[in-house]
């Protein structure tokens, strides 16, 4: 066979290392690599989006600022809406205190006047009151920042009268127990809380016991706090004890006729004087009868007069006899017969005839503890048989609820102010206007600014006058009154 | 980048480093009467570390443009941007007080949970796909040169055909490329003609005439199978029907089994080497989507984490402002 006639021979597929090199092209790293070139481009659209977003950012375009702000500001601050200069006066740096001052007085520490400590240091407000937390109070500070003093108050003050006690949080032994347990009820008043409240049901002149304490000890529908009304004789203990300001003791009066439960004796014997002329003008014919075991029958209308007033005042007023000495301490003076018991609310303290308040630290609502049985905190109250027996509760009665007993509601701001509201101005009573200046509509609708705000609040906040729009600068919710930006009402209330 | 035994400096270093900061933000926790804030000195000592580690991160991107650059090796660096990547989160987080922040911060800080995520996925990739890789693809080569050893597997396939049905129709443009593995070369001119006049004769001979002999519809059948089912799988992009086919080794295999088959005898050599050739084909594919796998994450993590500097920036600079 020629040569050229004869098939090609197959060679079979082999690949041995320089053939599987010769196969590569040296060439390829000089042309584009896809994935790297769509990498870059990616890489540099974001880069160019995340600076064409920046921009109205830090421009503040359309009340982008907000996108810096730390969080939600509070529900107080809301109506400062994206104006984040109101606050933020001083750029790289913390809010001044001058910026919480415009509109808050933030009187000194500390809270009250009996405390006679001074602090080392000036605190700065934000240093307690951080903002940018949502819609938490801005006065619930947390602990820490009162116990950072407080555990060791002679390093941070001058002063200071408390000075053994590193007070840490509220239980046994980190915290003072409260100042009644070591004081007794001065009051010049003889009051057995056990009899009014006997642990078996009965009568006693028609009135059915136990009574409740509500009966005596009734809330102020006024008072934020619930601040208990003063037991006066006139409202709580009339009704049952009439009989002691009886004074007709010959029975000459149609019906029972108490004394006034005045304090002067002059008014009360003017008021029996009075009582017993005119029955005898009235009647003249009373006089002509004896009197008592008398046989004979006084000689005429002012001996018999005479003798029924001095035996009506003798009757009241009688230490043996104990009328008005049921209740009262006996004074012996000429024009006040018993010693002077003032209001019968809180603490009493001669001279003060308001009293001063039991909790001279810290702050008390009866309204938030409103569900609670009376008992189940003044434990005392139902074996208590004397005056002087203080039934203000003790600090183990409020930390089966507070402080360690794992409730969350134990904060020393419950209980505790920090400023000194009696040093308290009326700064805060102005327009907010004139605060903060001008508050235009942009980010100053708080139905919008507060989360919190229920529909029907937000609906309340509203304007409801005709041709007033909601977005309209000279509207603000609290601007009718006057805004109180910060009350300390309030605060206790809350 | 392989985690083993020389990362243990860089993994013992970062969680020193980590527990150090654990601590120091535990006891500043405890300690801050407000809570950890971002704004108070130690949070922002947590945000200067962060941010420094974070700009180290992305200084990999120009390390690596500078393969010859003094500053130390680039797997150094590598190593130091996974593991000081890590712990620079923590300090974010610590820096944030474990809050995610709101507006711009919030932003940032899915931004750079992502980063964080896509790295670790992607050093994930990276530990598992190149053993898969071993197992799966025996002739491995560089990716960007798939589509040239493609088009050397289709030009071979194509002349081990002809030998059976001579000329296929099908007109192969050759790329110009310097091939690498050593060309022979001819200094003399006349050398060279002769030698590409003996290529261009066995070309011609082999595209006129059938080279192995076998009845006409063998060869027709072959022809069409060739062309219509094994052809296109060794194109650069070939469509779904050719991944189906050829998807795995055991089904090259079975389709090859079949087509013996049906040829006569003589054929069986060029089946058996059009068989090799689909089998390095379904390799390739194989080592393409691997490689798809063990890069694509790169495409959140490094775009994401140009923008997320240029934004970190921004709120470090207006957030110190308010």
């Amino acid at each position: 066979m020629p040569r050229e006639d004869k098939p090609l021979e197959y060679r079979h597929r082999v690949l041995d290392t320089k053939g599987l090199a010769q196969r590569l092209d040296l060439e390829y790293l000089k042309r584009p690599d896809h994935w790297l070139l769509w990498r870059r481009r990616l890489s540099w659209m974001l880069l160019v989006a995340a600076l064409a977003g920046s921009i109205p950012l830090v421009l503040g375009v359309g009340g982008t600022k907000k996108a810096f702000s730390n969080g939600p500001i509070s529900r107080a601050h809301a109506i400062f809406g994206d104006r984040c200069e109101n606050c933020h006066s001083q750029a790289f740096s913390s809010v001044p205190d001058g910026a919480c001052l415009k509109c808050h007085d933030g009187p000194a520490h500390p809270a009250k006047s009996i405390d006679t400590a001074t602090l080392n240091d000036k605190l700065p407000c934000a240093q307690c009151h951080v903002e940018h937390r949502g819609v938490l109070r801005l006065a619930e500070v947390s602990d820490a920042n009162c116990t950072r003093c407080h555990s060791d108050l002679d390093s941070h003050g001058k002063g200071v009268q408390i000075k053994s006690m590193a007070i840490t949080g509220f239980r046994p032994g980190h915290h003072p127990e409260f100042s009644p347990a070591s004081r007794i009820d001065a009051r010049p008043l003889k009051l057995n809380h056990a009899a009014h409240i006997p642990p078996q049901p009965k009568t006693v002149n028609g009135m059915k016991l136990p009574m409740k304490c509500s009966d005596c000890h009734a809330t102020d529908p006024k008072s934020p706090n619930g601040d208990l009304l003063p037991v006066t004789f006139e409202q709580n203990c009339r009704q049952c004890h009439r009989k002691e300001l009886e004074f007709d003791v010959f029975q000459l009066l149609p019906g029972s006729m108490p004394a006034p439960h005045a304090k002067s004796v002059q008014a009360i014997h003017a008021f029996i004087e009075d009582t017993f002329r005119n029955a005898l003008k009235e009647n003249p014919s009373i006089a002509r009868k004896p009197l008592g075991r008398d046989l004979e029958p006084a000689r005429n209308a002012d001996e018999w007069l005479e003798r029924v007033v001095r035996e009506g005042e003798s009757y009241l007023f009688d230490p043996a006899r104990g009328k008005c000495l049921y209740c009262h301490e006996y004074q012996g003076d000429s024009d006040t017969l018993v010693r002077k018991v003032g209001q019968i609310r809180g603490q009493y303290a001669a001279g003060k005839p308001d009293g001063l308040p039991w909790f001279q630290r810290g702050e008390f609502s009866h309204r938030t503890h409103r569900a609670v049985d009376c008992s189940s905190c003044h434990t005392a109250a139902r074996t208590s048989t004397r005056t002087a027996d203080v039934l203000i509760p003790l600090m183990r009665n409020c930390t089966s609820c507070h402080g360690d007993s794992g409730t969350p509601i134990g904060h020393c701001a419950q209980c505790h102010l920090f400023h000194n509201k009696s040093k308290e101005t009326d700064k805060d009573r102005r327009p907010v206007e004139q605060l903060i200046g001008k508050v235009t509509c942009r980010g100053a609708r708080p139905w919008r600014a507060v989360p919190a705000l229920l529909p029907a609040q937000a609906s309340e906040a509203r304007p409801k006058r005709a041709g007033q729009s909601a977005c309209s600068p000279n509207w603000l919710p609290h601007q009718q009154t006057n805004l109180r930006l910060f009350s300390w009402r309030s605060l206790i209330a809350a | 980048m392989i985690v083993d035994r020389t990362s243990t400096r860089w993994i013992l270093g970062a969680a020193a480093g980590a527990l150090a900061s654990t601590a120091i933000y535990g006891i500043y926790a405890v300690l801050a009467a407000n809570g950890p804030r971002g704004g108070s000195p130690v949070g922002l000592t947590f945000a200067f570390a962060g941010t420094a580690i974070i700009v180290f991160e992305c200084l990999l991107s120009l390390r690596k443009k500078y393969p010859a650059s003094p500053l130390g090796r680039l797997k150094t660096w590598l190593r130091g941007h996974v593991w000081l990547g890590l712990l620079s989160f923590l300090l974010i987080l610590f820096h944030a007080g474990f809050r995610w922040g709101h507006g711009l911060a919030a932003a940032i800080m899915w931004m750079f949970l992502i980063i964080v995520l896509s790295g670790i996925y992607g050093l994930a990739l990276q530990n598992y796909i190149p053993h898969r890789m071993t197992e799966l693809v025996g002739r491995e080569t560089i990716y960007q040169q798939i589509p040239v050893i493609v088009s050397e597997l289709r030009v071979d396939a194509d002349e081990r055909v002809e030998f059976v049905t001579a000329d296929l129709g099908v007109a192969e443009s050759e790329a110009e490329a310097v091939k690498a593995g050593g060309v022979k070369q001819y200094f003399d001119p006349k050398q060279k003609a002769s030698a590409a006049e003996k290529v261009e004769a066995e070309v011609k001979k082999r595209k006129t005439s059938p080279q192995i002999a076998a009845e006409e519809a063998a060869a027709q059948a072959l022809r069409q199978h060739y062309l219509q089912e094994m052809r296109p799988f060794l194109i650069e992009r070939p469509l779904s029907f050719s991944r189906k086919l050829f998807g795995t080794p055991e089904r090259v295999a079975a389709y090859f089994a079949y087509i013996r088959a049906l040829m006569p005898e003589p054929t069986h050599a060029v089946l058996n080497d059009l068989e090799k050739i689909c089998q390095e084909r379904q390799q390739l594919l194989v080592q393409a989507r691997l490689h798809r796998w063990l890069h694509g994450w790169l495409f959140v993590h490094v775009p994401l984490s140009f923008a997320f500097l240029l934004l970190t920036f921004v709120h470090a600079i207006w957030s110190l402002r308010y």
